[in-house]
């Protein structure tokens, strides 16, 4: 199990930059507000300060900031 | 003679694999720029041949590229700055939403020469490597100066790599540094 | 980067143009040339309803009520040559009651845990500064903020570093950051218990590492690590925990020190045939509180003609319980810990969301939303042996307002 492991990490990263040749120009899509990975970063932050104070996990691709007495 | 094919079969299991082509060819400095027509917006054709003669600046951009939102202004200033004297600026839009195109164009307003390429025949011919990129031609359509990106502070590189083309070297009076500190066109 | 991060100058157009939705969005993809090139504000308010404590999961019965938040958000990026600032200020005012600690319905006749919740209402604000500071540097864009949250009886200062390394026409990019909070709570609501702690405070620190791909000319993934550090006071002052062995009412009592680990993904597709964005969010997370956590979310982002965009959104969680939680107690754990915050009780929770904006000529754009979220041991991954009674469920309403120029 382990062997097979090593074998898949370095194939996987193969196949994504294999896969890494959309052309510069060829980026309109991906460049759509609706692409990016947090399109609305007011109501992103609002929402991660609230599920932050409501449950245990925390954490991601962003700072996390100052806490909260939250109830 | 292997490694030829072992390439072309990288190529094939890519496309096979993703769907996409992997890097095209880029152009590099002293060769010459391939001859390319394509459509202004008003549906006229236009050549890159038909500009020789001039020094020519390829710009490409696209309406969803910020920074070549902000090359465009400037670059219409130096075009207006030097086009007397033989500078020309032709724009290269990639979108393939000609409606997306001509709303930034009216947008940002610029006065030198706009061709249309949604297929992107002329980024591919030129092996584009970022969005944006410029390529400077001299008057015979020789590549001299290659950009890719931009940013303000790359404007006085790119006037100083006219100004030689244009065979003028010594003009102490660049419009460059107002450009690049203002940060807005004129 | 996630606030904001650009490199871009400032530049006015030259003539007005037919708005559209995406010409005005602040864009914020790992992908060369997408900083906003204008002056973003945007205003968000938002009001949020916990539900009703319902009688039979309530000690004496009878509903109570809950918590009720509204918050204003203002949020200012403005781009200052190939530098920019963002400005995120928020300002809540909170009210309504909170769970206090759980008892047996009837100790020794009937165990069904029930709530407790804090006797009179609590009524209190809370402002928040958030400054960035991005700037391109060697060819990496970074990002400086600093924070300041205050409210009645919690402070907290933060400051952080955060960079997106994007080789020029590349179809990778690599994003990270570092940072520390200190934070300090002042009880101020002692009155009602005579053992509530005078003050404490606790240094966090927290780091992530994020690699994205473009897969294909539709398809953007990101993945990404993040540790967090807390070390200091981490219990809350005003919860209680009850032990049948007496009875006794003890302090929620938590380690001085919790680790946590995240791993996640978020897939973007676009679907050009619909006009649509698929979002795809995966999140695990762990900790050495012994909670393990999945986080799975999903939305839809649907443009309707040039004007119009419409979000629907679910997302599901699911985490186990911290080592030392329990709804009460027999007898006190011989660690001394112990804690009945619902938070920390193995639950589940659905959250169902939608979202519509539309933008207006002059560049503004305006837009309206709600959410709706339910906890419940229905939900958890794993079955779960007996439901905490304090478990939450909320509604949030929002509108939106933003402008550039």
């Amino acid at each position: 199990m382990q062997r097979r492991w090593h074998l898949a990490l370095p194939l996987a990263a193969l196949l994504l930059s294999a896969c890494a040749t959309v052309q510069p120009w060829q980026r309109g899509d991906l460049a759509r507000n609706e692409m990016a990975f947090e399109p609305d970063p007011l109501l992103a932050s609002y929402r991660r300060h609230v599920e932050f104070s409501k449950e245990a996990a925390s954490g991601g691709a962003t700072l996390s900031g100052g806490g909260c007495g939250c109830n | 003679m292997i490694r030829r094919n072992l390439k072309r079969l990288l190529r094939i299991a890519t496309l096979a694999l993703c769907g996409v082509l992997p890097p095209v060819q880029a152009l590099e400095i002293g060769e010459a720029a391939p001859a390319l027509v394509a459509m202004q917006p008003d549906g006229r054709a236009l050549a890159l041949a038909s500009l020789r003669g001039q020094v020519v600046y390829v710009d490409f951009w696209a309406s969803w590229c910020a920074p070549c939102l902000q090359a465009m202004p400037a670059l219409d200033a130096l075009q207006r700055r030097y086009g007397a004297r033989g500078f020309a600026v032709i724009g290269v839009n990639v979108d393939t939403e000609r409606k997306a195109a001509l709303r930034m164009l009216e947008r940002v307003g610029v006065g030198f020469a706009i061709v249309l390429d949604p297929q992107g025949r002329w980024p591919e011919a030129f092996g584009l490597s970022a969005m944006p990129s410029g390529y400077l031609l001299d008057r015979a359509g020789v590549v001299r100066f290659v950009k890719a990106g931009y940013m303000a502070k790359d404007l006085p590189q790119i006037e100083a790599a006219v100004l030689t083309l244009l065979g003028d070297d010594g003009d102490a009076k660049t419009m460059a540094p107002r450009a690049a500190t203002g940060g807005a066109a004129p | 980067m996630g606030r904001g991060m650009n490199n871009d100058g400032a530049k006015k157009p030259t003539a007005p143009a037919k708005p559209s939705l995406s010409a005005l969005t602040a864009a914020a993809l790992a992908l060369p040339g997408l900083a906003p090139a204008q002056v973003e504000t945007d205003l968000l308010y938002s009001r949020y309803q916990e539900a009703d404590l319902p009688g039979e999961r309530s000690s004496d019965g009878v509903d109570h009520p809950r918590y009720e938040i509204d918050t204003y958000l203002f949020r200012l990026a403005a781009p200052l040559g190939d530098q920019a600032v963002v400005a995120n200020l928020t300002y809540e005012t909170l009210s309504g009651a909170s769970p206090w600690y759980v008892e047996p319905r009837q100790a020794g006749v009937d165990d069904t845990p029930v709530q407790v919740m804090s006797g009179a209402s609590i009524r209190e604000n809370r402002a928040d500064v958030q400054l960035t500071w991005a700037l391109p540097l060697g060819g990496i864009d970074w990002g400086v903020s600093l924070g300041y949250s205050t409210e009645d009886d919690y402070r907290a200062t933060s400051g952080g570093i955060e960079f997106e390394y994007r080789p020029l026409g590349s179809a990778h990019s690599l994003s990270g950051g570092v940072g520390y909070s200190y934070d300090k709570i002042d009880p101020v609501r002692g009155a009602r218990s005579l053992d509530v702690i005078e003050a404490a405070d606790k240094d966090s620190l927290n780091a992530f590492l994020g690699v994205s791909w473009v897969l294909d000319a539709r398809t953007v993934l990101q993945t990404a690590v993040s540790y967090g550090l807390h070390d200091g006071f981490l219990s809350d002052p005003y919860k209680r925990v009850y032990v049948v062995q007496g009875p006794t009412l003890i302090a929620d009592s938590r380690p001085e020190e919790r680790q946590q680990f995240t791993a996640s993904a978020r897939l973007r597709r676009y679907l050009a045939g619909v006009g649509a964005a698929l979002h795809a969010d995966y999140r695990y997370y762990r900790d050495d509180w012994q909670i393990e956590a999945h986080t799975v979310e999903l939305s839809w982002h649907q443009a309707l003609g040039e004007h119009w965009r419409v979000v629907p959104g679910l997302r599901w969680y699911s985490q186990s319980q911290a080592e030392f939680y329990a709804p009460y107690f027999q007898t006190p754990r011989s660690d001394g810990l112990a804690s009945s915050d619902y938070r920390l009780s193995p639950y589940g929770a659905l959250t169902a969301r939608l979202d519509l904006r539309r933008a207006l000529p002059g560049d503004w754009e305006i837009g309206i939303g709600g959410e709706w979220y339910e906890a419940s041991a229905d939900y958890a991954v794993s079955s779960v042996a007996v439901e905490s009674p304090g478990l939450v469920e909320y509604l949030i309403f929002n509108f939106r307002l933003g402008t550039r120029f």
